[in-house]
């Protein structure tokens, strides 16, 4: 940034500057980012992205805080059990980036309301935690033609994979089907991974940097520190695609 | 034939991370998948009560994404690796 007069009094952003430079941070500035789960992988993609000086973030998600959330969603404390996820995540982001809007929805994702929210972003993280909602809100955020950051974890695993409407496979084109469901073990540091993965996905795209994860899973493993890459195409016979002209 | 199957998630928490298992000349990713199935008492997790793959498996060979539907008409060589994945679901 030599010879470049600097835009921020503040140093808050010193160090990321040279890498994005002062176009990327105001494109950050002047964004919206969409993050549906105030959960494991909420917790670090919110925080990156408030961080990183994304200047608007609407969090949703309608649970209250359990005890049992705290090895992972560090974005509530064990102080705040029993509050509403949303606001606890508003509360946080607040305090790390008081510069940044905050919009906490806590409210149930459906047809209706994933319309709405899909509206006002530029794009969308799928922090969710069943592919039920999180079809809906891939299908909304498909019909407006804006990014969904899909991200999903079990153990010591996790997946992930930027869906660009019209560019990349859909989420029914790369999840058929889903395995028996119940309750999900999982080390917060997987969500970690995800969620952080998930947050430079949007940092990539609102900047126009690097190579999004686009057409391909990430498949990766904590316990053998492995990782793969599926290459994911459009599906024959893909009900969402052949309905959406695709 | 020697073939080996590497498992992720779930699959790997029953089938182990990786398997090496023999197979007879001509045998499909299907046959691999059955064979699998059967080291574990999970079983079910991979095949159902007709030994077709679950619609859910994912299945990587030679990079490539092989729907459960089209693992019969592959037919493996010596020395093949098959990745098992399922999707994962939690947040």
């Amino acid at each position: 940034m030599k010879g470049e007069k600097p835009l921020y009094k503040s140093s808050r952003f010193e160090r990321q500057l040279p890498l994005i430079g002062s176009e990327g941070q105001k494109k950050l500035e002047n964004s919206t980012v969409l993050i549906a789960g105030a959960g494991g992988l909420g917790s670090p993609a919110a925080t990156y992205l408030a961080l990183a000086g994304v200047g608007e973030i609407i969090i949703v998600d309608d649970d209250n805080i359990q005890e049992s959330n705290l090895n992972r969603q560090f974005l509530h404390s064990a102080a705040s059990v029993g509050r509403r996820k949303a606001y606890s995540a508003e509360s946080t982001l607040h305090e790390l980036a008081p510069d940044a809007s905050i919009i906490a929805h806590p409210i149930r994702i459906d047809r209706t309301s994933a319309r709405q929210l899909v509206r006002d972003a530029d794009i969308v993280i799928d922090a969710l935690d069943n592919y039920e909602t999180r079809f809906i809100l891939h299908d909304s955020a498909w019909a407006v033609g804006i990014p969904y950051i899909h991200g999903a974890i079990e153990g010591f695993s996790g997946q992930l994979t930027s869906i660009i409407p019209g560019k990349s496979p859909c989420l029914s084109c790369l999840i058929p089907g889903t395995p028996p469901g119940g309750k999900i073990p999982v080390i917060g540091a997987t969500a970690g991974v995800i969620g952080s993965m998930q947050a430079m996905e949007v940092i990539k795209f609102l900047t126009g940097t690097g190579t999004m994860i686009t057409g391909r899973l990430l498949i990766w493993d904590g316990l053998s520190g492995r990782s793969e890459y599926l290459k994911i195409g459009r599906r024959k016979n893909c009900h969402f695609c052949s309905d959406h002209g695709e | 034939m020697k073939v080996t199957i590497r498992c992720y998630a779930r699959f790997r928490d029953a089938f182990g991370e990786e398997q090496e298992i023999d197979l007879p000349p001509g045998s499909t990713v299907r046959d691999a998948v059955i064979t699998l199935a059967k080291t574990g008492p999970d079983a079910e997790l991979l095949v159902d009560d007709a030994q077709n793959i679950r619609s859910y498996v994912m299945i990587m060979y030679h990079d490539e994404r092989i729907s459960p539907i089209d693992a019969g008409l592959i037919t493996l060589a010596d020395g093949d690796l098959i990745i098992l994945f399922p999707p994962v679901s939690g947040g």
